[in-house]
């Protein structure tokens, strides 16, 4: 018995493991397989419109120099289902970036999260995985 | 040990019941005007047997967070002509390598209609079906669009595209006529669409002798599932799947707004897709 659970577990992991790439559309494979950080990233503009939400920010990259960047997420109507609404972010707003950074190295990238100054987060439905690698967040909220 | 994997199965089966009935009742009061995932999650269950030949009402499909799955995808390998094999290598669809920068997804570069039958197979999040007495209505909610389905005992059109005052224009959702198969089933025939449309998301062409039959199958009250056929002998050397999509009833018959808006489409390829998906020496 518990063999046969171990060779259920080995399978279904597969599973997972081969299932990911199904659900992933929008130009994943133009980003960075690792996460870049940007604290005390300053909201510039939030764009709540299809086919995906854009934040525009002003930060400090590893070096610290000063870059402006634009992250993109879901389709609104994806992110409501998971927590966000209009107002979730506004200009001036001071929050952390977390996201897979464009590979071609233009000032672009997939967002992963979001932490607000009050220390709550707004995930990515399609990298929003906190398991890192370009996890999905909630796979039944679209993209 | 079966025994007890049968207790703690039931254990989890109930926590995880239990927890989509406590969000469903959280957070009151509601808005009518609002869509709440939750409610279809805990909408669990047939609900009862299907009505007979009936399948008016909204109903949530995949990516509507009501926990619907797409059941079967369209063919992976579809079996082209020559003539379809050329058409699909013109459509660069996104993925796969190409990224949105390459692709010439009419849809995703513009915002052109998905058209007929795209418009049933991506982003079909959720639909309303309504009825007069001589037709059936499929209302899209994605880019707000609806399908009109005749059946007064039409024939479909024969001459659609083609030369002479008598012909048909094509239009992006086609010509269709339906008929019920049996109390549960109702089956949609379409031919007459625009040909420059994708069939898929995947960019599978189709000519505007392509001919598609929609099943509609009714399995209880909650349950709605849609099955599609591409039968377009100038690309295909057979009728080709286009998968199998599943609905949901939605207690509240409420959904929210979705559409592709071209203004926000050109503002988000200048400044988000087309520049993360430039070749690096672009910059």
């Amino acid at each position: 018995m518990k063999n046969h659970l171990f060779v259920a577990g080995v399978l279904s992991l597969g599973m997972l493991t081969v299932s990911v790439p199904a659900f992933a559309h929008h130009g994943n494979a133009a980003y960075a397989d690792e996460v870049t950080e940007f604290k005390q990233a300053t909201v510039t503009k939030f764009a709540w419109a299809n086919p995906h939400a854009l934040i525009s920010f002003d930060a400090k990259d590893a070096k610290g120099n000063a870059v402006h960047m634009v992250v993109e997420s879901a389709a609104p109507q994806a992110l409501r289902l998971i927590g966000w609404d209009k107002t979730s972010v506004m200009p001036g707003d001071v929050i952390t970036v977390r996201m897979y950074v464009a590979k071609n190295g233009n000032p672009a990238g997939r967002l992963q999260k979001i932490i607000l100054a009050d220390g709550s987060e707004l995930h990515d439905t399609q990298l929003g995985g906190d398991e890192g690698g370009k996890t999905r967040y909630d796979p039944d909220a679209g993209r | 040990m079966r025994r007890t994997s049968t207790v703690v199965l039931a254990g989890v089966t109930g926590v995880l019941l239990l927890s989509a009935l406590a969000a469903a009742q959280s957070n009151a009061p509601r808005s009518p005007w609002k869509y709440y995932p939750e409610d279809a999650r805990a909408n669990v269950g047939p609900g009862g047997p299907a009505p007979k030949r009936d399948l008016t009402g909204t109903w949530a499909g995949e990516s509507s967070g009501a926990g619907v799955k797409r059941l079967i995808p369209p063919e992976r390998t579809p079996p082209f002509t020559p003539l379809g094999k050329q058409l699909f290598d013109r459509n660069k669809a996104e993925g796969s390598g190409v990224l949105i920068a390459q692709s010439n997804d009419p849809h995703v570069r513009f915002c052109d209609p998905f058209g007929f039958p795209r418009n049933m197979n991506d982003q079909i999040r959720s639909m309303t079906i309504t009825t007069l007495p001589d037709r059936t209505f499929v209302l899209l909610k994605f880019m707000t669009i609806w399908r009109e389905i005749w059946m007064d005992g039409r024939a479909l059109p024969a001459n659609v595209g083609g030369r002479g005052r008598d012909a048909h224009d094509p239009t992006y959702n086609g010509y269709s006529v339906g008929r019920w198969e049996d109390d549960y089933t109702f089956v949609a025939e379409t031919t007459g669409m625009v040909a420059e449309t994708w069939a898929t998301e995947g960019g599978y062409p189709h000519s505007v002798d392509a001919r598609v039959t929609e099943r509609f199958h009714r399995s209880s009250k909650n349950d709605l599932s849609l099955t599609m056929t591409m039968d377009d002998p100038k690309l295909y050397t057979r009728p080709l799947s286009l998968g199998e999509v599943h609905f949901r009833w939605i207690p509240s018959q409420t959904f929210f707004d979705f559409s592709c808006v071209p203004s926000s489409v050109q503002m988000y390829l200048k400044e988000m897709a087309d520049p993360s998906s430039a070749p690096a020496a672009a910059r």
